[in-house]
């Protein structure tokens, strides 16, 4: 995707991105973050990292705040981590202990806020779903 | 089979498996059925050998996770892969060994433990990756070793130099399943990138390959196998036969590892742009060769001067002082080999400034592969007529006036005149088959051997096979009683 393509998406989509954010992550990585919802996993992830953790507590955390519902394998969790830093959703702010501990970025936040839109978006369609007379009615 | 039942007897067990991306579910299902009957795997070799321990039957879960550590140009830090690990424990996952971007897990069948994969399309993210890395490099490697295996068993039929390298032979076997391995995996990739991606699309789980197992596993075999008799034959070659050669071929590999290294240790961690790194892998090369050239040269000469110690008086071959009057100072080298086909071979070449002589001694493991050899040298013989002579030749079909140096190659004015007017050409075979007629004769009358052939029109050259072994013997004349008599003696020929 050239530039100038990714500034008319980005306005399509209205993320408050700068082209310096992603200049350093790959062509097909970029198409990925404008156009694809994020797996579950990606999810809890980028939520996790609203603030600075290391990967055994992102685990334990996400497993605490979905009251078991969703857990996160080691493997998973650290395929997307190394993945994530590589495309600057998240960066590493700290080493402690041997262990990496992350925060997310600018281009983190805007990816996690468009997917928490989307799915209020689905949520909300789902409630409206009811209210059909006004689907009826409509004309 | 000894290998196995010696290993069972040492409280360990040696098995050819494979394991790669597109398998190792089938991989886990089969560590556990091991374990049961009381074997856990402890290590993995190049994906293929695998080594366990004896144990007490139980019951064990094992998981494989893929987990990319490194790509050509990115290193992650062992730190990661440590944290990676330390965590993978603390959640109760034993780790046993790594083989390429696989780490194999294990935990007793009753502890709880997340599993390591929990989510199947960020799994075949990951895998999709390592394909596409591993078809990558199978796309470069597969014309190669198509290259190679044309070159390496299109000599082992023709050429001389390959019926006596002990290398080259088994490489030749090797060679056409390591192609077909190639050829198999760059399909079977293609094919699990492919179906996993429909798969993960239409909200079906990943399906792994099961087919052609058998291929992978006989090919890892074979590795193994062919890569222990390369071994043995570098060693015995450097140590028992002071084989120079063996040593100064090996260097390319030493460098290669040597530049590999360097570029790991130095270049890869570090945290630049690609551009940077391939920059620095070129340089890092041409560092290698500029560093490594005169280091080659160095060693040459040291190894060169270490085969002094072979004497040649102790071998069939002919030396200088034998057949000149006055005793002089003569140089040479002795080199040995050995392989399949012929089991003991030597080379000598005396020199004493302009003077030389050469002997090349072969003795084959039996009387056909012999006869196959002098085949080889005839043949080798015609070759090199035909580039001695072939400028003289056409210069002289050109203009019509037979060249003065071809009085040496058995093809006389009269008969250069007589096939000029039978309007014959430089690439008439009529011309190479009389200058081959002429060159290479029969003389058994003067040898007393099975096989005796003069290579050269000027008798200076000359083949001999007796029963197994073959002589080949340059730089005198051999149409000298005395010389051949003189010869025989040396030689250890018969009377």
């Amino acid at each position: 995707m050239n530039f100038l393509t990714y500034i008319e998406r980005r306005h399509t989509l209205n993320l408050n991105i700068s082209i310096d954010d992603i200049s350093d992550v790959d062509t097909i990585e970029k198409r990925k973050i404008m156009t694809k919802p994020l797996t579950q996993p990606m999810y809890y992830i980028l939520l996790s990292l609203r603030e600075e953790r290391h990967g055994y507590e992102i685990m334990q955390y996400v497993e605490w705040l979905t009251d078991g519902r969703v857990t996160i394998g080691p493997g998973t969790l650290y395929s997307l981590l190394s993945r994530f830093e590589e495309n600057k959703y998240i960066q590493m702010v700290s080493k402690k202990e041997n262990k990496k501990i992350y925060l997310i970025t600018g281009l983190g936040h805007e990816i996690l806020n468009r997917e928490i839109k989307r799915l209020e978006n689905l949520l909300n369609d789902a409630r409206k779903d009811g209210e059909n007379d006004e689907f009826q009615n409509r004309i | 089979m000894m290998l196995e039942r010696t290993a069972r007897m040492m409280n360990f067990k040696i098995e050819f498996n494979y394991l790669n991306i597109d398998n190792y579910p089938s991989i886990e299902s089969h560590l556990e059925e091991m374990a049961k009957k009381g074997w856990l795997l402890r290590k993995i070799f190049m994906g293929t050998l695998f080594l366990y321990k004896k144990i007490e039957p139980t019951t064990l879960d094992f998981s494989i996770s893929p987990y990319e550590v490194e790509t050509f140009f990115t290193r992650k830090s062992k730190t990661d892969l440590e944290e990676f690990q330390t965590v993978s424990e603390n959640v109760g996952w034993n780790y046993v060994d790594r083989s390429y971007d696989l780490y194999i897990y294990y935990k007793s069948e009753n502890t709880n433990a997340v599993p390591m994969h929990t989510d199947e399309e960020e799994e075949f993210k990951l895998l999709e990756r390592i394909a596409k890395r591993y078809l990558r490099s199978q796309y470069i490697l597969f014309p190669l070793i198509i290259l190679m295996s044309w070159g390496t068993i299109g000599s082992i039929f023709n050429n001389v130099r390959p019926m006596k390298d002990g290398w080259i032979q088994p490489l030749a076997v090797l060679l056409p399943f390591i192609c077909s391995l190639s050829l198999i995996q760059i399909v079977d990739l293609r094919k699990f990138i492919k179906t996993n991606r429909e798969n993960i699309e239409q909200g079906r789980r990943l399906t792994f390959n099961s087919t052609n197992q058998w291929i992978y596993k006989t090919n890892g075999f074979l590795f193994f196998l062919v890569f222990l008799i390369l071994a043995v034959y570098t060693l015995y070659s450097i140590f028992i036969l002071k084989n120079s050669r063996v040593l100064t071929m090996s260097l390319p590999i030493v460098a290669g590892v040597i530049i590999g290294l360097m570029y790991r240790l130095w270049i890869k961690p570090l945290r630049k742009g690609l551009g940077f790194k391939l920059g620095s892998f070129l340089l890092t090369l041409l560092i290698a060769g500029l560093v490594g050239a005169p280091l080659g040269m160095l060693n040459f000469k040291l190894l060169t001067s270490s085969q002094e110690i072979i004497d040649p008086n102790d071998y069939q071959v002919l030396m200088l002082n034998e057949f000149i009057d006055e005793e002089v100072d003569e140089q040479g080298n002795l080199t040995r080999d050995i392989s399949f086909l012929i089991p003991d071979s030597h080379e000598y070449t005396a020199h004493f400034g302009s003077l030389y002589i050469r002997t090349e001694y072969s003795n084959a493991l039996n009387e056909s592969l012999a006869e196959n050899l002098v085949g080889r040298y005839i043949k080798d013989a015609k070759n090199r007529l035909r580039g001695k002579y072939s400028q003289e030749i056409h210069q002289s079909f050109l203009e019509g006036v037979y060249h003065p140096d071809l009085k040496f190659s058995g093809l006389t004015e009269h008969d250069f005149n007589r096939l000029y007017n039978e309007e014959a050409n430089s690439e008439t075979s009529a011309v190479w088959d009389l200058i081959n007629s002429q060159s290479i004769t029969e003389t058994n009358q003067l040898w007393n051997v099975d096989e005796a052939y003069y290579l050269s029109y000027e008798k200076d050259e000359v083949l001999l096979r007796d029963g197994k072994e073959v002589f080949y013997i340059e730089g005198l004349d051999f149409s000298d009683p005395d010389v051949v008599k003189q010869a025989k003696v040396q030689l250890q020929l018969n009377e």
